[in-house]
């Protein structure tokens, strides 16, 4: 193939033992653009709408997309994707590292997984030898030292991503590990493995990739590495990486504090980027192909406990296990961080569940007793060492949590589901919402539960008026159809979308690897139709109108912020519906926030619309009709 | 068609009832327009007998006043879709019944293509002005329409079948005052619902004895079952043909 | 004449039987219809949706002839 693909699809049907090898369907490719979009259609097309997504009839998806390892920097993303277990709807989760490339080395596009194994095993993969092997001596060893061990067992050339005791437990947030500290965190893949009791995959391979037009891509990729050498945010991406941001977040009122009681953080100084540089950091770290090395591989030193390595505290953990959790030490947080990561678990899922927990442990809801006689309260790493142990593995009240803060709130009762902060079941990413109403929005309608990385508005929200809702809606739905442009062509957004790189240069890049000759309008035009694709497959599984899912939690609107710059500031239910209306009119749908016919039959989506037409969930048709673009084109700083 | 050894066993306590017919139950379409308390109870044993296909007919969500007597709902239900949840109760007691969830209410306006396809019309309304509307329906596709109401001890079961009987509207003054709230323990619509199934089966299987032309007029503090003939009123505005 | 009325438990107290638990007598004129007679009689005719007599089922316009008894039924809209 010249088009970017590696030629080969695996299927692997973890039941039986069978492994088949295809062509890789490059229609499917063309269409769905690969990524997300591809999982997306896969998903819909072959699991019932019924199944369990943590029984043999889910499917696991690794798919890595056509610009990645294709002679460009940064094209090191792989994604995963199956049912979620946490939101019960179509789930995928991207990391960086090596895998993906690796994976197109070894001549592979997608692995499709399905059934479940009666033995744990992990895919082994050496160029054209791909077999199930035996992974009883890795079964229950966590994700980092597993990884250890294979590559001792394999080869340090192996590429491996691996899934901890939680993901074997069940844990509904469990993550995927790779290259000791990159995780495909998000929607629970790693308990969709631990189900299919799937531990690892490790790659090794050394054929090349061929591209549509190799001179040109060239080229192009010259200038562009040119010019973002001495672009003025590459040195502190490089210095900091994400954690840089922590101090700007609180300085801007919207890190969570305390499980989002409050946005502004007292002791964000013991937990911000300059303690990582100064007390934890040992190296940079990069992934394939890029030289922002954001990554920052790190020690965890705590008095009475074992020195660990990780890589992180990044942005995301440092809120929602730093500042969240009430934690005043870089160290603690980083050990916080290591242990989640060798556990196997998602850290904003992780540290929005253990805020959780502490916020109901104050109120008196849950109490010693319940936790074997140990406490559960704010800043304690004892208490939160104790606590991952319990979730972990399911123990007691750990069970309800390992199922995520709605459902450790539904079992718990006392109205504490105000404040299990999480939309469709997954817990919000280090942002509050409160004073960015748009960020609020992205949270609510995001397809995969409250995760900031299908739309991120804080900046739009501070150009246009924190306290306004004007135009809000227009926005998260361009910035929805932006995001998938990198998780289908498994780009990182980090160096193409922070260095001044336009759309229209990555869609370039894309043509010169793929031949496929789109514009970037058609770019966003797949991206919408991933989008509604993905909207239909969760109403047909979670079978109602959908409106009454895309609320937040009572805290959003009920709880003002307390403290800070933020103090007082607050959104309230009639913008909060406002917003809705608004966000289903500029996506062509009915009040109800159901796809219309029009809408999908515009996208191509004719059989989504027959389906949810037979169970009653298609939207009404809109007077008027809808727009002619879904998603103005928006030009905010940083995209 | 045949029945599978899985429905001989599931079916086998009743295949040797007089006059049973379970291929013509598995062939049979029934539409229940709204699953309160009279749906609840007439969806719940039409399944248990092995209707072949049931179309469930509400817009209403599940509220907690709806426990005392809406037996399909728990209280996970609570604000839910009632059709959603009753289509979860009722595969989880028979898979073999293929079960459609319509969440909306019936007007004038769906009524046609909501009754589509459907061999009879079961009624499981709370209001006069809907079951006008069912009743229109079954004058105008010819099919039955099981009538069943309840209110305080009472409860009337009816079926009607134009042109060979009267219809609702041929006794039923279409004027009748409203109460805001009508009072309704569990109890009565549990036996109507119950009674309404069982004319519901008896017609499809052919059973003679059917509540055809009559009306049955259960009071359950007297315990009384007066059963009372219909007639055709020949000016009704609905079935009286012109 | 004589007519006798009897009611469904939910028209019972309204009607105030006299004769037994369900029944009350009533002395009308003949060629009246059970409208007039239960507004003779102080109770609302919205009230009653039909009534039955002989087994038969019978509208406020039928007019009873001496002796004959005859069950009201309320409007029931429930379910």
């Amino acid at each position: 193939m010249n088009n970017g693909l590696a030629g080969t699809t695996l299927r692997v049907n973890l039941t039986t033992g069978e492994i088949k090898r295809f062509p890789t369907d490059d229609k499917l490719f063309r269409r769905w653009h690969g990524g997300r979009g591809v999982i997306a259609k896969l998903l819909y097309d072959e699991v019932p709408r019924d199944a369990d997504p943590l029984g043999p009839e889910n499917i696991f998806i690794v798919n890595v997309g056509i610009m990645s390892g294709c002679y460009i920097p940064s094209g090191s993303k792989t994604e995963f994707g199956s049912i979620s277990p946490l939101t019960n709807g179509h789930g995928d989760s991207n990391m960086g590292g090596h895998l993906g490339p690796m994976l197109k080395f070894a001549g592979y596009d997608m692995i499709i997984f399905t059934g479940i194994s009666p033995k744990p095993v992990f895919l082994y993969i050496d160029n054209d030898t791909v077999e199930l092997r035996d992974a009883a001596k890795y079964w229950g060893v966590g994700s980092l030292d597993c990884e250890e061990q294979l590559k001792k067992d394999l080869g340090e050339d192996f590429e491996i991503a691996t899934i901890g005791p939680a993901g074997e437990n069940g844990v509904l947030f469990s993550c995927i590990t790779h290259d000791f500290g990159r995780q495909a965190g998000r929607t629970g893949q790693g308990a969709v493995m631990g189900s299919k009791k799937l531990k690892a995959i490790a790659v090794r391979g050394n054929r090349s990739i061929h591209v549509h037009d190799l001179e040109s891509l060239k080229k192009q990729v010259n200038e562009i590495i040119q010019r973002t050498k001495i672009h003025p945010n590459m040195e502190p991406w490089q210095k900091y990486g994400t954690s840089f941001f922590i101090r700007w977040s609180n300085d801007n009122a919207v890190l969570p504090a305390y499980n989002f009681k409050t946005t502004y953080y007292e002791d964000v100084g013991k937990i911000d980027g300059d303690q990582l540089i100064e007390h934890c950091l040992i190296t940079h770290k990069a992934c394939f192909g890029c030289w922002m090395n954001c990554g920052k591989y790190t020690k965890a030193v705590v008095e009475g406990k074992p020195v660990v390595h990780l890589e992180g505290p990044e942005y995301e953990t440092a809120a929602t296990c730093g500042s969240n959790l009430g934690m005043k030490d870089i160290n603690h947080v980083a050990y916080i961080n290591w242990m989640m990561d060798n556990l196997g678990m998602d850290t904003m899922s992780g540290g929005g569940v253990t805020a959780f927990a502490m916020e109901c442990f104050e109120k008196g809801f849950i109490t010693k007793e319940d936790l074997e006689g140990y406490t559960i309260k704010w800043g304690s790493l004892d208490d939160v060492e104790h606590f991952l142990d319990m979730v972990s593995h399911k123990r007691g009240i750990g069970e309800w949590f390992a199922g995520g803060s709605k459902r450790a709130a539904e079992k718990i009762g006392h109205g504490s589901e105000k404040f299990a902060m999480q939309v469709k079941g997954q817990e919000m990413s280090g942002y509050d919402g409160r004073w960015a109403p748009g960020m609020l929005l992205s949270y609510m309608t995001a397809d995969i539960g409250a995760h900031h990385n299908r739309s991120w508005t804080i900046t739009v929200d501070m150009a246009e008026g924190r306290e306004s809702i004007e135009g809000r809606a227009n926005i998260v739905v361009y910035l929805q159809h932006i995001r998938p442009l990198f998780d289908t062509w498994c780009i990182c957004r980090l160096f193409w979308g922070e260095l001044d790189i336009s759309p229209e240069e990555i869609v370039e890049s894309l043509n010169h690897i793929s031949g496929w000759g789109i514009t970037f309008d058609e770019a966003l035009r797949t991206s919408e139709m991933i989008w509604n694709l993905t909207r239909c497959h969760y109403l047909e599984r979670n079978r109602d109108i959908g409106r009454v899912f895309d609320y937040p939690p009572a805290r959003s609107w009920e709880d003002k912020i307390p403290s800070g710059p933020g103090k007082g500031k607050g959104v309230t239910m009639e913008q909060i519906e406002q917003m809705l209306d608004d966000y289903y009119e500029a996506r062509g749908w009915d009040n109800n926030g159901n796809p219309t016919r029009e809408v999908l039959e515009d996208l191509g989506l004719d059989f989504a619309a027959d389906n949810l037409e037979k169970i009653g969930f298609l939207g009404k048709p809109i007077p008027g009709g809808v727009p002619p673009v879904r998603g103005e084109k928006y030009k905010p700083k940083a995209f | 068609m045949g029945l599978s050894d899985s429905e001989k066993i599931r079916y086998f306590r009743q295949l040797n009832v007089r006059g049973w017919n379970q291929e013509k139950l598995k062939s049979a379409k029934v539409i229940i327009v709204g699953v309160g308390g009279l749906g609840s109870v007439s969806s719940l044993y039409l399944t248990a007998a092995g209707i072949g296909k049931l179309r469930l007919c509400d817009g209403d969500r599940v509220q907690h006043t709806d426990l005392n007597r809406q037996i399909l709902y728990s209280e996970e239900s609570v604000g839910r879709l009632k059709v959603e949840e009753a289509r979860k109760r009722l595969a989880s007691l028979n898979p073999n019944v293929e079960i459609e969830a319509i969440p909306e209410f019936m007007d004038s306006q769906n009524a046609d293509e909501m009754t589509k396809g459907c061999d009879l019309i079961v009624d499981g309304l709370d209001n006069i002005e809907s079951r006008f509307i069912l009743n229109k329906q079954s004058v105008k596709m010819k099919k039955p329409y099981i009538y069943g109401a309840v209110q305080g001890w009472e409860g009337f079961v009816g079926l009607f079948h134009p042109p060979n009987s009267a219809c609702l509207a041929c006794f039923l003054p279409q004027d009748t005052q409203k109460p805001d709230e009508i009072p309704v323990p569990g109890i009565l619509p549990g036996m109507i619902g119950i009674f309404q199934a069982t004319e519901v089966l008896k017609f499809i299987m052919g059973v003679e004895e059917t509540l055809l032309k009559r009306l049955l007029v259960y009071d359950s503090q007297n315990l009384t079952f007066d059963i009372v003939e219909i007639e055709k009123n020949p000016n009704c505005p609905y079935c009286a043909v012109s | 004449m004589v007519i006798y009325l009897k009611a469904g438990s939910e028209l019972r107290e309204r009607l105030k039987p006299d004769i037994d638990y369900y029944t009350r007598r009533i002395k009308t004129e003949e060629g009246k219809t059970i409208r007039e007679i239960l507004a003779d009689i102080g109770i609302n005719p919205a009230l009653v949706a039909f009534v039955y007599t002989s087994g038969k089922v019978k509208g406020l316009q039928y007019i009873p002839s001496d002796g004959q008894n005859i069950t009201l039924q309320p409007p029931v809209a429930g379910g």
